[in-house]
């Protein structure tokens, strides 16, 4: 029994305390995750804080059979379409606020929050890069789950994964090497 | 770009939840006491259902007992108005608890 196994059996036992400890393990991975598909910090909090609690309320149904971390992911990637869908309209008026405030989209990202160059470099070509791209590299590199993890999630075909995910590199490496130009050279 | 310089890469794209993320989370989870703070229309609309639903059953019994057939002209009416406030109050009550 791993760790976390038992962790979660305590939990379900009835030692809600030590969910936080889950919380703190995978609460900014999951926040990437929903920010890659909302583009909105906050609204990628709630999404995230929803996410979790239904995580713990289905808890006595988790069945093991996959790790914790994909069974989250995939509830806070639910989650993310969900919320998606219900604002579609004020997603149109809120672009439609920053054409018209002049502010270019980038800077109202969380680019603009860190001041650090590269992280805000990586962060643009996130932001610029297609949905399902960046969900599926995210999910690959920075949630480190299998491809057939991230078709689970995701719920794309397997196939489909593949080719996200080899596009999804190359984008992001082409992106960012237009934004950085030498000082990415000097890293590889 | 190989593997592992993306994999670096990534990480750099890591974002942080708020300070109080963690405690206001556990907050719902351990289910410390969440008031509802009904707003007052929906305090006047309660009170308005309640009030209705005392007054107009006086009023259809009342009418009902002149012809004396009160399953049509009160009962009947009077089941199904007591359902649509019940519903209505079911629903206004879920609406609330998912705010």
């Amino acid at each position: 029994m791993t760790e976390e196994t038992d962790l979660l059996k305590r939990i379900i036992q009835g030692e809600t305390k030590l969910f936080r400890i889950l919380v703190e393990k995978y609460k900014d991975i999951s926040l990437t995750v929903a920010y890659s598909l909302l583009k909105d910090k906050e609204e990628a909090e709630d999404v995230v804080q929803d996410s979790f609690l239904k995580a713990f309320r289905e808890l006595p149904r988790f069945q093991f059979q996959s790790t914790f971390k994909s069974w989250l992911y995939r509830i806070v990637v639910n989650t993310s379409y969900h919320a998606l869908e219900k604002r579609k309209i004020r997603r149109s008026y809120i672009i439609d606020e920053r054409i018209e405030s002049g502010v270019p989209s980038s800077e109202t990202g969380y680019g603009r929050v860190l001041g650090n160059e590269r992280k805000s470099a990586i962060r643009q070509v996130l932001s610029n890069m297609k949905t399902n791209e960046a969900l599926v590299i995210q999910l690959y590199y920075l949630g480190e789950q299998s491809l057939n993890e991230i078709v689970e999630i995701t719920g794309m075909s397997l196939s489909n994964v593949k080719v996200t995910l080899h596009r999804g590199r190359k984008n992001f490496g082409d992106q960012l090497r237009n934004l950085m130009g030498q000082e990415l050279d000097d890293l590889l | 770009m190989n593997e592992k310089v993306v994999r670096e890469l990534m990480k750099e794209s890591l974002l942080r939840t708020s300070e109080d993320f963690t405690e206001n989370l556990m907050e719902r989870v351990e289910g410390k006491p969440v008031t509802y703070d009904l707003s007052a229309k929906v305090k006047i609309l309660l009170g308005a259902s309640l009030m209705v639903l005392l007054v107009v059953p006086l009023i259809w019994f009342r009418l009902a007992a002149t012809d004396g057939n009160f399953t049509f002209h009160f009962f009947i009416p009077f089941i199904l108005f007591v359902s649509i406030l019940i519903n209505r109050y079911m629903r206004l009550n879920e609406a609330q608890q998912t705010v």
